[in-house]
């Protein structure tokens, strides 16, 4: 089946809700892209992580991140969408810092301007996002992000005997060749409007909150998720606090993850 | 692929109005409200094709249980995790019969939603492709080989029958880490066999606390910490972020007391000797010799009376036995004097109990790993008495509450069942060499080798004695001359493989029905229950109902005692006393409408309840420096041994989620790392390979250096080093409990692992 097919049926499927949601005008309309201008950012306050790595565990629960092989073959095993990442101090006697550390989705994403075939782009909710089946495996994006948050697939992934239950059925595995990277739980975000639109009501920012699987599973609640552009959001809020700061801020990309400061003092 | 399947999923969207979950085709999403299949839906998914957008399918095999679910049919199943003791309540979703994800349940008040990772992964614990199909008997060539449960069940029973009938306390059970109902079942089943020994897991790590607690408010509770209260808290060596059973609910009062509390900012303060997770956590972390907390704690109580900062008005209600401790306290640990033993200075010392003092209120925190030397019980008992001091027992610090279960009835015993128990038991739990114990592995193994009376049968259950007890050569010495060893294993771990006689595979927690013990440290009593969120996967069988049925077979007053058909129809008895106590999170009219109530939600807990009161307080003047085994000339660093965050009761190794942490900066979990100062070993560098020898062994790890740990040891963490145990735990890093001494510490008998000197030699350099 060629892509322009399978583009053709996804529309057509949602033409044909189209049909089955008639009645409610309000379902529909939140299923549409808002006119109010959304962008989702992931607030991570590193005062309340105690890098446990629940995070990382999560992130390749959720999304059939490939993971270690019982073989010698490590290459899988360095796809890692959420990571534990150690920044050694930068002065004496300081103390080393981790970070929990997902695709930031800069507004000014360095990696979309490289794609020659328009695999990854900006939606319009700010999420830095990528259709899998349209990379061709170039690694640009790779090259261009400064945060090497993109990860290639040198091997077809693979899940050794009765471990393939376990993958979630609402995410599609990647295949060798191409690039992956961390979507903010897409899906999840997507389940999410679905209810609410059939709910007949706008999103929830308590909903919101924990909805990618890393904020989910957060014992600590480090991680808040939300509309940035929402000035009441709890992750605005926070976005706001003196405490926050960007990852290699002065590139220019705009990360929508913005870490707070940790606060260590007695 | 994915096209066709859009297509049949739209075309059925007119049956119901449920919403369910829809693939994400990257950003073009195929929206799908309402386009469910629910229970009542149509096709019965024997198969169900993983479609992804590259028109490439993963075929998920047939499970069982995938018939009583719709297409694409998706449930939540609230249970309770047992990747660790701590009993998080999870919700696991479930997806046509296969668990697809793991979840921290909301309801929980031990985690209160989080999860940890070890609790995720729990789904790679569940299908991990190398566990055990069914059962299996070592044949006469000394090959395990598959054997019908019928079969397995009546060569049990009949074995068991002659080895009671002979001499019931021939009969060696050994336990793991599990807690609540399964534990007593063992216990009794033991008791109506006839047999003193019962070795439990469970009170290899948690004696010393459990002990102190003996002694100083004679409660047999564990003590409960109040962070959520705390303005300060000073954790002594504790390992609270990574090894401890509570890790998850320490983490979320670790993020709460720093941003939980609007402006008001709770501080941490860690002593220890290694830069982990509870020095990376805390607002100041003080390096310290390790083992030194028994005598710093009793340096800060110094300082406390000197300073007239006590409470007085404890010790003169509560306390006991103040005054014997008072004079040892202020002849014997003025901070000039821990100073020395501790390699911190007297001015801290006084800064830090000044600290305590003000910052009430406050206490200090002791946990396993504090505990792991010789003086663990010591420690806690000079904990608890600074804590006393800064009048912290009793609002900050309680014993556990148990929920009000019901009882079982009780049994009378027979003559057979009389004359085993008159004997003593083979590890001396309970004689005067450990009076506080409740077993002790080390004097058992010890027995064993001594010759002396011979068990003649042996049960293992969550217990790999041949992989994680101190010196597994030793152990294999000793339990390879019992000549039936049965384990209840679900995974074909080292006991297993080399010495089982007959394997009985257990469920995972995820397919069986259970309790998960009283939760640890919470306070007010919690009780979370497990359910079966998957059919069995394989040919296994709960290990409670197969000890109900061979006590069945057993007859006498074994079966008596047991008259129950299966494990669940047991632990209602004792739920209904949750029922009948009328409060709580669940209070339902009937008791079967309580039960559905409390399967459904995973957890019944009471926060209303009563704190256990605290009528006395003993000040003890017990006190004893950390022993070292070995000449300091031949063998100059001390060996420090942790379990580390994916270690998950030594079931961690085998989960590639698990072995992809990263709990510490250049941590690789691929190899065992020892962490050391690079001036504890001339001209050592990151990544070379150390041969490290002890009295008793020698491994090859590699060096991890960290100038921030203290000089003069080198840390090394257990799980490594697998022989057996499955396809990702064989072969990756080394066990260090190979080079351990083996001794257990008085009284209490509990495994003390950080007592061995080694030497360290490189071998190699990083390449």
């Amino acid at each position: 089946m060629s892509r322009r097919n399978v583009l053709t049926h996804g529309l057509a499927s949602i033409a044909g809700l189209t049909g089955t949601l008639a009645g409610s005008k309000t379902a529909l309309a939140s299923l549409a892209p808002r006119k109010q201008h959304r962008r989702w950012g992931m607030v991570i306050d590193l005062d309340r992580c105690t890098a446990c790595g629940a995070c990382v565990v999560a992130c390749r629960q959720e999304n059939n991140v490939p993971t270690i092989q019982s073989t010698q073959d490590t290459r899988a095993a360095q796809i890692e969408w959420m990571s534990q990442v150690w920044r050694e101090p930068t002065e004496r006697g300081g103390t080393p810092e981790m970070l929990p550390f997902p695709c930031q989705h800069c507004q000014n994403a360095p990696c979309v301007k490289v794609c020659p075939v328009g695999a990854t782009y900006k939606d319009d909710e700010g999420v830095t996002a990528q259709i899998w089946d349209r990379c061709i495996g170039c690694r640009y994006c790779m090259v261009a992000c400064p945060y090497a948050r993109r990860f290639f697939n040198w091997v077809e992934p693979s899940w050794e005997g009765s471990l393939v239950q376990l993958l979630n059925p609402d995410v599609g595995t990647r295949p060798g060749g191409v690039v992956e990277k961390c979507t903010f739980c897409q899906h999840r975000l997507q389940d999410l409007k679905e209810r609410a639109a059939v709910e007949g009501r706008a999103l929830l920012d308590s909903e919101l909150q924990r909805l990618p699987a890393c904020a989910s599973a957060c014992p600590a609640r480090a991680i808040t998720f939300g509309d940035l552009e929402d000035p009441s959001s709890t992750a605005s809020e926070q976005a706001r606090s003196p405490r926050v700061f960007r990852l290699l801020g002065d590139l220019g990309t705009e990360p929508n993850v913005l870490y707070l400061k940790r606060d260590r003092r007695l | 692929m994915s096209a066709t399947k859009s297509s049949q999923v739209s075309s059925d969207a007119s049956g119901d109005n449920r919403v369910s979950r829809r693939e994400v085709v990257a950003g073009l999403t195929l929206t799908a409200a309402g386009a469910a299949v629910g229970a009542g839906g149509a096709t019965v998914a024997a198969r169900i094709v993983h479609t992804d957008p590259t028109g490439r399918a993963l075929d998920k095999p047939y499970v069982r249980g995938a018939e009583h679910f719709g297409r694409l049919e998706s449930r939540w199943l609230a249970t309770s995790c047992g990747q660790c003791p701590a009993g998080c309540g999870v919700r696991v979703r479930v997806v046509e019969g296969r668990a697809v994800h793991i979840d921290g349940n909301p309801a929980n008040p031990v985690n209160r939603g989080g999860i940890g990772a070890r609790g995720m992964s729990a789904l790679q614990a569940l299908y991990d492709p190398d566990r055990i199909q069914g059962p299996l008997l070592r044949d006469a060539s000394g090959k395990l080989g598959p054997i019908p449960w019928d079969r397995a069940m009546a060569l049990l029973s009949e074995k068991l029958g002659a080895v009671r009938q002979a001499r019931p306390e021939s009969l060696l059970v050994m336990s793991g880490a599990e807690r609540g109902f399964m534990h007593e079942l063992l216990s009794r089943f033991c008791t109506a066999f006839g047999t003193p020994n019962f070795i439990d897991g469970k009170s290899t790590r948690s004696a010393s606390l459990t002990g102190a607690m003996r002694t100083v408010l004679d409660s047999p509770e564990i003590p409960a910490f109040d962070w959520a209260r705390a303005d300060h808290v000073l954790s002594l060596e504790a390992g609270f972020l990574e090894d401890s059973c509570q890790s998850v609910y320490l983490a979320r009062a670790a993020g709460e007391m720093r941003r939980g509390r609007g402006r008001h900012r709770a501080t941490l303060v860690h002593l220890g000797p290694l830069f982990d997770l509870s020095a990376y956590n805390a607002d100041e972390w003080i390096p310290m010799a390790p083992g030194g907390s028994c005598s710093l704690a009793l340096g800060l109580c110094h300082v406390l009376l000197r300073d007239k900062l006590y409470d007085k008005d404890f010790v003169e209600h509560v306390g006991a036995d103040f005054d014997a401790f008072a004079t040892m306290v202020r002849t014997g640990f003025s901070p000039d004097k821990v100073a020395a033993s501790t390699g911190i200075s007297a001015a801290v010392i006084a800064r830090l109990a000044e600290d305590l003092a003000a910052r009430r209120p406050s206490f200090a925190f002791v946990d396993e790993r504090s505990l792991s030397y010789s003086n663990g019980f010591q420690t806690a008992l000079a904990a608890f008495a600074l804590n006393a001091l800064l009048g912290a027992v009793g609002p900050l610090i309680r014993p556990q509450r148990k929920p009000p279960f019901a009882f079982w009835p009780a049994f009378e015993s027979d003559d057979v069942a009389r004359s085993g128990l008159k004997v003593p038991r083979l590890d001396g739990a309970g004689t005067a060499a450990f009076p506080l114990a409740t077993s002790v592995h080390e004097a058992l193994v010890e027995a064993l080798l001594s010759g002396g009376q011979k068990p003649e049968a042996l049960l293992l259950y969550r217990a790999n004695p041949l992989f994680a007890r101190i010196q597994p050569k030793r152990w294999r010495s000793a339990l390879e001359r019992i000549p039936f060893i049965v384990s209840f294993s679900p995974y074909l771990d080292e006991t297993v493989s080399s010495i089982a006689t007959l394997v009985l595979p257990d469920h995972t927690f995820l397919e069986r029905w259970e309790d998960a013990g009283e939760a640890p440290g919470v306070g007010f009593p919690v009780a979370g229950v497990r359910r079966p969120v998957v059919d069995p996967m394989l040919d296994t069988r709960a290990s409670g109902d197969v000890l109900l049925e061979l006590a069945k077979g057993l007859g006498g007053s074994v079966a008596s005692a047991f008259p129950w058909r299966t494990f669940r129809a047991a632990l209602d008895v004792r739920l209904r006393g949750l029922f009948e106590a009328k409060r709580g999170s669940i209070v339902a009219p009937t008791e079967d409408g309580f039960m559905a109530q409390l399967f459904k939600e995973g957890v019944w807990s009471d926060d209303k309840a009563d704190p256990v009161p605290i009528k006395m307080f003993s000040f003890s003047t017990q006190y004893a420096e950390p022993e070292w085994d070995g000449p300091m000339e031949s063998f100059p660093l001390k060996l420090l041994v942790y379990r580390p965050l994916g270690y998950a009761e030594g079931g961690g190794a085998n989960l590639p989620w698990l072995r992809q942490l990263r709990p510490r900066p250049k941590s690789d979990s691929s190899v065992t790392q020892a962490t050391l100062h690079p001036d504890s070993v001339a001209g050592v560098a990151h990544g070379d390979t150390l041969e490290i020898q002890s009295p008793y062994g020698s491994i090859v790890v590699q060096a991890c250096i960290d100038r921030r740990m203290v000089l003069g040891s080198i840390a090394v963490p257990m799980g490594g080093g697998h022989e057996a145990f499955g396809r990702w735990a064989m072969g990756r890093g080394v066990n260090v409990m190979h080079l351990l001494r083996q001794g257990a510490a008085g009284p209490t008998g509990a495994t003390a692992v950080c007592t061995t000197r080694v030497r360290v030699t490189r071998k190699g350099t990083a390449s």
